[in-house]
């Protein structure tokens, strides 16, 4: 699947997706989340509370 | 001074800014690889405070030395001698190579970078700083300008001017980024990003390139250093930078950073242009030579080999819908998944094993390097059971 970022407008190409997947934008590091494989579409990951890195 | 966990819990969240998403539990104690909470629950330390404490907790040799050095001198400027900072430092050349000999002192490893990137342009005179995509290098204004992600840049631009990042392992792109540059900024292996490694190849032709453009040079060792089964993540390239940063793991979990610099740019670094009041401190010196006696004995690094090559080959060994990858070098490894790692940690923390993420979708090892092959066993096979019964609720496997 090929689509654009909905952040940057850059593509982003996944190889076998899967609905609620999370992928990161090559070009500006967003993470999206597959919301549709057929038509393809990309969304803005939600913010997880969980968040415990560095 | 003695806290029941509920009593901790409200005193930090009353008081805290929220910087940090908090896991629900409390450590209070440390021993080996295990760390105790509050109330008096073990679990298996797979990530050694994010990558300091690794001779595990309490361990006698440095324990010792903070106690005799506490009760001798515990601060001492660095206008002047000291005992125990030239013993540290005495020691740290021990492991470095020859070309690497000059080092500064700070506490942490965003200081080690600040200090990097104030070296290189100090030593060429050039403004613009190069850093790969995904990179993580701290949060200080300097740090954070060269670091890749946008969720810990978005709130403080704007950052410092002169900063790029181009995709790591892509050589065309740094061709043409560092002509003029000041630096190159590398992380051998990407830790925060999830653990990505960069190629031998790519290491090696960022030398060429900086030689040939006259750039420095900077691997940023600050999470790698001793993890990856050799003494330096670069030397499993043989390519040797201009500047390196240290700090994680140079103390067994006491802060410390230092940037060591190759003779050429520290003749360019003008007396009294940095400089750190904590900095190079007798009690984290002492601390840090207990640390580096140990790590450079001669079983360390192949210790560290041996052990991660089990966890990686038992965690490769895993069969599920939800993993995407499995990278990593030593004892610095990653899971990373198609969806957001927090249930799995959050179900391996039940199992009493603590993992960290590295981004939202991988869970990464960074465990104590004095752990043994059944520890890094039940590590796996936790993360394994925390997997399927994510997988199970999400209708995956």
């Amino acid at each position: 699947m090929e689509t654009e970022c909905p952040e940057c407008a850059g593509t982003v190409s996944i190889a076998a997706p899967e609905k609620g997947e999370i992928v990161e934008c090559p070009e500006c590091g967003v993470e999206l989340e597959v919301v549709s494989v057929s038509p393809p579409a990309l969304a803005l990951a939600p913010e997880e509370e969980e968040d415990w890195g560095e | 001074m003695q806290l029941a966990e509920r009593g901790i819990v409200e005193i930090e969240d009353e008081y805290r800014i929220p910087l940090y998403h908090k896991r629900d539990i409390a450590l209070v104690r440390g021993e080996g690889p295990y760390l105790w909470d509050a109330e008096g629950t073990r679990y298996l330390d797979m990530m050694s405070n994010y990558g300091v404490a690794i001779l595990g907790h309490a361990h006698p040799a440095v324990t010792a030395a903070i106690v005799a050095q506490a009760g001798r001198l515990v601060s001492c400027h660095q206008s002047f001698y000291n005992d125990a900072r030239a013993a540290f430092t005495q020691a740290l050349q021990q492991l470095l190579p020859s070309s690497l000999r000059h080092i500064s002192f700070g506490n942490s490893g965003a200081e080690a970078v600040e200090a990097a990137l104030k070296y290189a342009r100090a030593a060429t005179g050039r403004p613009r700083l190069i850093s790969a995509k995904r990179a993580y290098h701290g949060r200080t204004y300097g740090a954070l300008s060269v670091t890749g992600e946008a969720k810990h840049r978005a709130s403080f631009a704007p950052l410092l001017d002169g900063c790029e990042q181009i995709p790591l392992g892509d050589l065309e792109a740094a061709r043409v980024a560092l002509v003029d540059a000041a630096a190159m900024i590398v992380e051998p292996v990407q830790g925060e990003s999830g653990v990505r490694v960069a190629s031998d190849d790519y290491l090696q032709g960022l030398r060429r390139i900086c030689d040939k453009t006259g750039a420095l040079l900077i691997f940023d060792e600050i999470q790698t250093a001793f993890r990856t089964g050799q003494t330096f993540a670069f030397e499993h390239s043989g390519t040797v930078p201009d500047i390196m940063t240290l700090a994680k793991p140079l103390a067994n979990g006491l802060p410390i950073g230092v940037t060591v610099v190759s003779p050429e740019v520290a003749d360019r670094i003008p007396p009294g242009s940095h400089g750190s009041t904590f900095g190079g401190n007798p009690l984290v010196c002492a601390a840090g030579i207990a640390t580096l006696s140990v790590v450079g004995e001669p079983n360390f690094n192949p210790h560290v080999s041996k052990v991660g090559a089990v966890l990686l080959e038992r965690l490769r060994a895993i069969e599920h819908p939800l993993i995407r990858e499995v990278r990593g070098r030593g004892l610095m490894v990653a899971v990373e998944l198609k969806r957001n790692a927090s249930p799995v940690l959050q179900r391996m923390q039940a199992a009493d094993v603590l993992a960290i993420p590295a981004g939202s979708t991988s869970v990464r090892f960074l465990p104590p390097l004095i752990v043994e092959e059944t520890h890094v066993i039940q590590a796996a096979e936790a993360f394994e059971d925390a997997l399927r019964a994510v997988g199970e609720k999400e209708g995956n496997g």
